[in-house]
């Protein structure tokens, strides 16, 4: 608790003195007797104390698991345990990555022993495990004089975990695969749809893939091949660190999560399987696998897992260690989707280390940067030039502005690969 | 409430109460007969008390808590906010004050995307972009070629040099913002 004397009253202190030594000096009865009522005033105030703040406090959300962006009405009760608190204030603990969106957090009212306040408020849910702060307490004594600041408690929490939504997203894959099936083509000819070459006939060829017009033109025997297709192992990894939350409100890693879900859910339908991991202040891994379970798996985990926070998180983040244990943990046969907003070069020299670990790296960058002041200027500038590196190193990037649909800038993406 | 407090609450009573019994029987006031250098001497010492809260009041103002923003979510940093805060509290004159581990850090990022942006703009290997701005040829701007070149870089005009050091903003301030529009310029221009 902080306790502090607000000094409101010094001015009428002040005010009664002068008026006390003036008709005390110029022989004025009637000003040395005016400086009674400040002198009343200030005594009043010196005599103050602080009332002792004994309160409990109780808060039901209308909903505890909402849907993105639905309105969740907070109801808060105060109920005064202690003495009489002439000004009580209070302000509840609304988590930070949540915004009021009707009514206020805040009360300001008169409590007598036993009796309770009651308001109300409406937040807009969001992703993420959103847990109530401790409430912030101001109380006064009747003149204001001396001011008390506390906080008080209880546990109240929100989680809201948004579906992966169908979405059409034509997911530009590099040529790294699996042995499994799937709709990715490459550049090994056997079964599949789409022709590749054709070559000698060999015994035991199915008669089906013989090239007979080439038979009734030449006579020889010669056998289609046709693109191998293969599914894919595709690792989403989205950058936490402290530098990725730049942006504003929506910042890039509330962008970069967005975007995984619309990756994760579009690799899914189309049969790979994906896995997601982040470089953040805590350990996140989820191998990649397909399945309904899987799925669910990956929605609670770009909700609430706490290597992705809505707000930045506190404390430092050992990246070298979340690095480590992502190289060790990737299987080598999977592609990487970095999601970052490349703020720094970290990511560069990271996408750097994995391509020479042997799995193929994409990036995907919501472009968060501003140009109203000169160094929001420059960090453009310098973010253009790190995706100039990438790409000079092969390194496809989707330079992707939020305020665009994704699905349009991954069109983009592979216009340019053609 | 304190031992001290008590009694001077206790001694203001009294005294209000004397202060009230003499309003009602003024005779009374005989009684205390003090003489008039004993009043003027109270007075004076009132008025100096005056002036004591006055400079205690206007010294400490008036405290109070102030309340954390809840309704708001929590908005986090744009990219470069950082670059724009460090400048702005950084000063000194070129050659000794500039010199400090902060203000090379500065400049170095500087030169660095400066070397980036001609490399890019005039399509140089690293090093001849890098002996560009070592030579203050990359820019019309003489502020910003001054700040990253070379001892052999002229200094800018006069007049450029009066802004920087009357302006509201440091003098670092003010060379290390032209030079990161200068780099934006050639990044982005024409």
């Amino acid at each position: 608790m902080t306790r502090r004397e607000t000094h409101r009253w010094y001015g009428v202190a002040a005010v009664a003195f002068i008026t006390a030594g003036v008709g005390a000096v110029t022989s004025q009865p009637g000003l040395l007797l005016a400086s009674v009522v400040g002198v009343a005033f200030a005594a009043y105030a010196r005599s103050a104390t602080a009332p002792s703040v004994e309160l409990r406090l109780e808060r039901e959300l209308s909903e505890p698991s909402p849907r993105e962006g639905e309105g969740v009405e907070v109801t808060v009760r105060v109920v005064n345990e202690g003495g009489t608190l002439p000004d009580l204030r209070l302000i509840d603990g609304v988590p930070p990555a949540l915004e009021v969106t009707e009514g206020s957090p805040r009360l300001a009212t008169a409590l007598r022993p036993g009796r309770s306040a009651t308001y109300r408020y409406t937040v807009e849910a969001r992703r993420g495990d959103h847990r109530f702060e401790p409430a912030t307490v101001i109380t006064r004594d009747a003149s204001g004089a001396i001011e008390d600041e506390t906080t008080v408690s209880t546990e109240t929490s929100l989680t809201c975990v948004p579906a992966l939504a169908p979405t059409r997203l034509d997911v530009p894959l590099r040529a790294q695969t699996t042995q499994y099936t799937g709709p990715v083509p490459t550049d090994v000819g056997g079964s599949g749809v789409e022709f590749y070459a054709t070559r000698e006939y060999r015994p035991g060829d199915a008669m089906a893939r013989v090239d007979w017009n080439r038979v009734a033109r030449t006579g020889e025997l010669s056998t289609v091949e046709y693109r191998v297709e293969r599914s894919a192992t595709v690792v989403l990894v989205v950058d936490a660190r402290h530098d990725a939350y730049v942006g504003g409100e929506d910042h890039a890693v509330e962008r970069s999560v967005e975007a995984a879900r619309e990756l994760a859910s579009s690799l899914l339908d189309a049969g790979h399987r994906v896995g997601v991991a982040a470089i953040g202040a805590d350990d996140c891994w989820l191998g990649p696998n397909t399945g309904a379970a899987h799925t669910a798996a990956i929605e609670r985990l770009l909700a609430t897992h706490p290597a992705l926070p809505p707000t930045p998180p506190d404390g430092a983040i050992i990246v070298a260690r979340r690095v480590r244990d992502l190289q060790r943990r990737l299987p080598g046969s999977a592609q990487l989707f970095l999601l970052s907003p490349l703020a720094d070069d970290y990511i560069a020299t990271l996408v750097a280390r994995l391509e020479a670990g042997g799995n193929a790296a994409t990036v995907i960058s919501p472009d968060l940067t501003a140009d109203d002041t000169p160094g929001r200027r420059l960090a453009r500038v310098e973010r253009r030039a790190r995706i100039d590196r990438l790409r000079g190193a092969h390194v496809p990037v989707l330079d992707w502005d939020p305020e665009r649909p994704l699905a349009a800038a991954v069109s983009q993406l592979e216009a340019r690969r053609r | 409430m304190s031992g001290l407090r008590s009694f001077l609450a206790s001694l203001g009573l009294a005294l209000a109460g004397l202060g009230l019994l003499f309003v009602f029987a003024p005779s009374a006031v005989r009684v205390l007969s003090l003489p008039r250098l004993g009043v003027l001497v109270l007075g004076a010492f009132a008025i100096v008390q005056a002036i004591r809260s006055l400079r205690t009041r206007r010294r400490s103002g008036i405290d109070g808590a102030e309340p954390p923003d809840r309704e708001q979510r929590q908005v986090t940093d744009w990219p470069g906010d950082e670059f724009d805060r460090r400048v702005s509290v950084l000063s000194g004159k070129r050659g000794w004050g500039w010199a400090g581990g902060e203000h090379e850090r500065l400049r170095r990022r500087l030169r660095n995307a400066a070397v980036e942006a001609a490399a890019h703009r005039w399509r140089l290997p690293t090093d001849a972009a890098r002996g560009r701005i070592e030579d203050g040829e990359w820019t019309d701007d003489q502020a910003a070629a001054w700040f990253l070149g070379g001892p052999g870089v002229a200094r800018p005009p006069l007049s450029v040099r009066v802004r920087a050091y009357l302006g509201s903003r440091t003098a670092f301030e003010f060379y290390a913002n032209r030079t990161a529009d200068a780099v934006v310029g050639i990044r982005e221009g024409p």
